[in-house]
């Protein structure tokens, strides 16, 4: 009985019982180099953070969309034209803040098969970026630059929304991100 | 030694000794939580209406605010105070031992009530809607913060007092050997609740500072990762504590339900024990997609530790039924591989209780818990309402059916009250087994199609429309488990005050192991 008081309970395992413990163990095993080996094969997410603060994120995606802005969408969200940006080696930088006053910026316009580096960070609070329909999801905190690179390989339009609860306005969140051949 | 042999009656169906100023605890904490359940229950309508797009009932500032309240009321309240009471039945009845410090134990559940009134204070009345994550910088009002370290430095108490009780039970001879499993368990939970509470100490004492301006902002701007990472070790490790007691509970309600005794008690407790070993670092699990740590910090944390546990729950998770199994047929429960299950007391709420319980749980809330805190996954899961999906299965149909089951027999047992309806009461388990499955479903299925968790609107980006049949099944959960959670409320509620009293046979109780005249009397000489 789980209320009583056991006399003698340091007992060996009997059969059935030790079989399940080698299954679990295995399992577990298995599961233990999972992860290890998604890592040797490059499917981790993101490891490239940078510290910054939200005074200097804020002026380099002002900068940014200043640059590379072609007009606004239906939501006045600034439309960036990314398609010409110089890709160098390590893929053409873009810039995503999350704003205090619950906005994604900027509206994006990417190239097929080109590759790139996006940051993200905020202004203030904490959001989310979930790429759909992908679902790929990540966490923007502020003063972290979080840099994923990504090639588009699929022309049309996506969506990124903030899916990390971020005050009243966070339903309003949301940008688009195309692309073209 | 004051004489206490006069305070203790005998529980008839089980031979436990209450001791009767325990079982006022147990009632009030009881009843506290079940309060609490209420609440959390009527915030849960609110907002699972709101998700279904088709109703949409809420605004979006009560939204936001109700899943806050909702969050706090069932996740630390309704759980907590019912683990409470647990863990006073643990180290007291189940030890056939009294439970010392009665007025402190008192002081610990006035700390906790307040801590808990001053929260809904803020929610409802101060408007705070930081969620129950208040991930800085969004800032919830300095009674929220006070609120929650009052709450839980009465739990953290309560934990103290768990083992000074356990200690006395030894010291004064109430209780000799080793502790029955159910105790372990409790054990176990009491002593991750330290760890736990710690760690809870460290996330919102900087915050409440930083709440009345003692703290400047620009800090918590620059420690939302560490924020983060405090808090989850506070936050993952407490479903730790409701893992143990919701297995100890298990075992509880197998023994209550069908007499089970546990095939292998070393098995079971080093089960226990591998949650203690892996409750820390497994946390990192709710930072895979954060920037700042490294992939192999993350792969180190959540494979051999989170693994660790799993293993502890794998084990329980044969040694459980193994022990169901071993009673029923001894009972004659012979024919073929499954009668002992089909054949079992399926009108009995504990056993339906436990097993729908232990169902949701393992099969549904496991799996996809192990799925989530796989590095390379977490991607494709994070933030969507995959998560809700999963720990409504861990944590509803696990944790808070496994309470509920339980609370059938400690009505009766240990608050001497009859149920006033044991017709309800016998459906009560499918009800809200079938409702929260529902819910269960229909969140993971709309995560997968990449809807986010606490949203407001999903409607706004115009991308979601496929997942509306999914959210209308959680809808339509959400509606039937409300009224499994209402029926078991009104069971308990009107049955501990209004219910049929159960008399009880006071018997004088004393130590039966009384420890040697000499070695007891320098003890009163010095305490
Ligand atoms: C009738 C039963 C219940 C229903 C219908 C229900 C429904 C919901 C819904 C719709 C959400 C919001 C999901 C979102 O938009 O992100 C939610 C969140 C949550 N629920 Fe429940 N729930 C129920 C019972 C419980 C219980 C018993 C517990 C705890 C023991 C619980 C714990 C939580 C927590 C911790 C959250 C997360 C809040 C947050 O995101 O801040 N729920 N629930
Ligand atoms: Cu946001
Ligand atoms: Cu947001």
């Amino acid at each position: 009985m789980s209320i009583e008081t056991p006399k003698n309970w340091w007992k060996p395992l009997n059969k059935e019982e030790r079989i399940w413990l080698y299954i679990v163990g295995v399992w577990a095993v298995i599961l233990t180099i999972m992860m290890p080996y998604g890592h040797t094969r490059d499917h981790n997410i993101s490891n490239e953070t940078w510290k910054t603060t939200t005074k200097a994120y804020t002026a380099v995606s002002k900068a940014f969309i200043k640059k590379y802005k072609i007009g606004e969408d239906e939501r006045g969200v600034p439309i960036v034209d990314a398609r010409n940006i110089p890709e160098g080696k390590r893929g053409a930088d873009i810039f995503l803040i999350a704003t205090r006053a619950w906005q994604f910026k900027p509206h994006f316009i990417l190239k097929k098969d080109k590759k790139y580096r996006i940051h993200m960070s905020s202004d203030f609070y904490e959001h989310g970026f979930s790429l759909q329909p992908m679902n790929l999801n990540y966490q923007i905190l502020p003063n972290r630059d979080f840099v994923v690179t990504m090639t588009p390989k699929q022309s049309g339009k996506f969506m990124i929304v903030c899916n990390e609860y971020c005050g009243p306005g966070h339903h309003n969140m949301f940008t688009t991100l195309e692309v073209k051949e | 030694m004051k004489d206490y042999s006069h305070q203790f009656r005998t529980c008839e169906t089980t031979g436990l000794k209450i001791h009767l100023p325990a079982q006022k605890l147990i009632w009030v904490n009881a009843v506290s939580a079940v309060v609490f359940l209420l609440v959390g229950a009527v915030m849960a309508i609110l907002i699972a209406l709101t998700r279904w797009p088709a109703v949409h009932l809420l605004p979006q500032h009560l939204f936001y605010r109700f899943i806050t309240a909702h969050g706090m009321n069932m996740l630390v309240f309704w759980i907590v105070f019912f683990e409470m009471a647990g863990l006073i039945f643990g180290a007291s009845a189940v030890l056939k031992t009294r439970f010392p410090a009665i007025k402190f134990a008192w002081f610990n559940w006035i700390l906790m009530i307040i801590g808990a009134l001053l929260v809904n204070y803020a929610i409802f009345v101060q408007g705070v809607d930081v969620m129950f994550t208040a991930y800085p910088p969004l800032k919830g009002t300095p009674l929220y913060y006070l609120g929650i370290i009052l709450f839980a430095v009465g739990a953290l108490f309560y934990s103290f007092q768990f083992f000074f009780a356990v200690g006395i039970a030894k010291k004064e001879g109430w209780h000799q050997g080793t502790l029955p499993l159910f105790t372990f368990g409790m054990l176990v939970a009491a002593i991750i609740a330290v760890f736990t509470l710690l760690e809870g100490a460290v996330t919102f004492v900087p915050t409440f500072l930083w709440s009345v301006g003692i703290i400047p902002e620009s800090w918590m701007l620059d420690s939302t990762a560490l924020y983060r990472m405090h808090f989850w070790a506070f936050g993952h490790s407490a479903q730790q504590i409701n893992l143990a007691a919701m297995v100890a509970i298990w075992y509880l309600l197998g023994t209550l339900t069908v007499g089970a005794k546990p095939v292998n008690q070393k098995l079971s407790r080093i089960a226990f024990l591998l949650y203690i070993i892996a409750i820390n670092l497994g946390s990192i699990h709710h930072l895979l997609v954060d920037p700042g740590l490294t992939s192999t910090y993350k792969i180190v944390n959540t494979t051999y530790l989170a693994f660790a546990a799993v293993i502890g729950s794998l084990i329980h998770a044969i040694s459980i039924p193994a022990a169901i199994e071993t009673a029923q047929r001894k009972k004659g429960l012979t024919n073929g591989l499954f009668e002992w299950l089909t054949k079992g007391p399926w009108s009995d709420p504990g056993w339906s209780g436990m097993i729908i319980s232990f169902v949701i749980f393992g099969f549904i809330g496991g799996v996809t818990g192990i799925l989530m805190s796989t590095e390379q996954l977490n991607v494709l899961h994070h933030n969507n309402l995959r998560v809700p999906g999963h720990f409504h299965a861990t944590v509803v149909g696990g944790t808070a059916l496994a309470f509920m089951a339980v609370a059938y027999y400690i009505i009766p047992l240990v608050l001497q009250r009859k149920l006033i309806s044991k017709t309800l009461a016998k459906i009560q388990p499918y009800i809200f087994g079938l409702g929260i499955l529902m819910v269960i479903m229909g969140m993971t299925f709309a995560g997968l199609m990449g809807v986010p968790r606490r949203h407001w609107n999903i409607e706004l980006p115009g991308i979601f429309g496929g997942a509306d049949a999914m959210l209308a099944i959680m809808g339509v959960g959400a509606i039937i488990a409300f009224i499994g959670l209402l029926i078991f409320i009104g069971i308990a509620v009107l049955s501990v005050f209004f219910g049929e009293k159960i008399p009880s046979k006071m018997e004088v109780h004393n130590p039966p192991f009384p420890v040697k005249e000499g070695v007891s009397d320098r003890k009163t000489a010095t305490t």
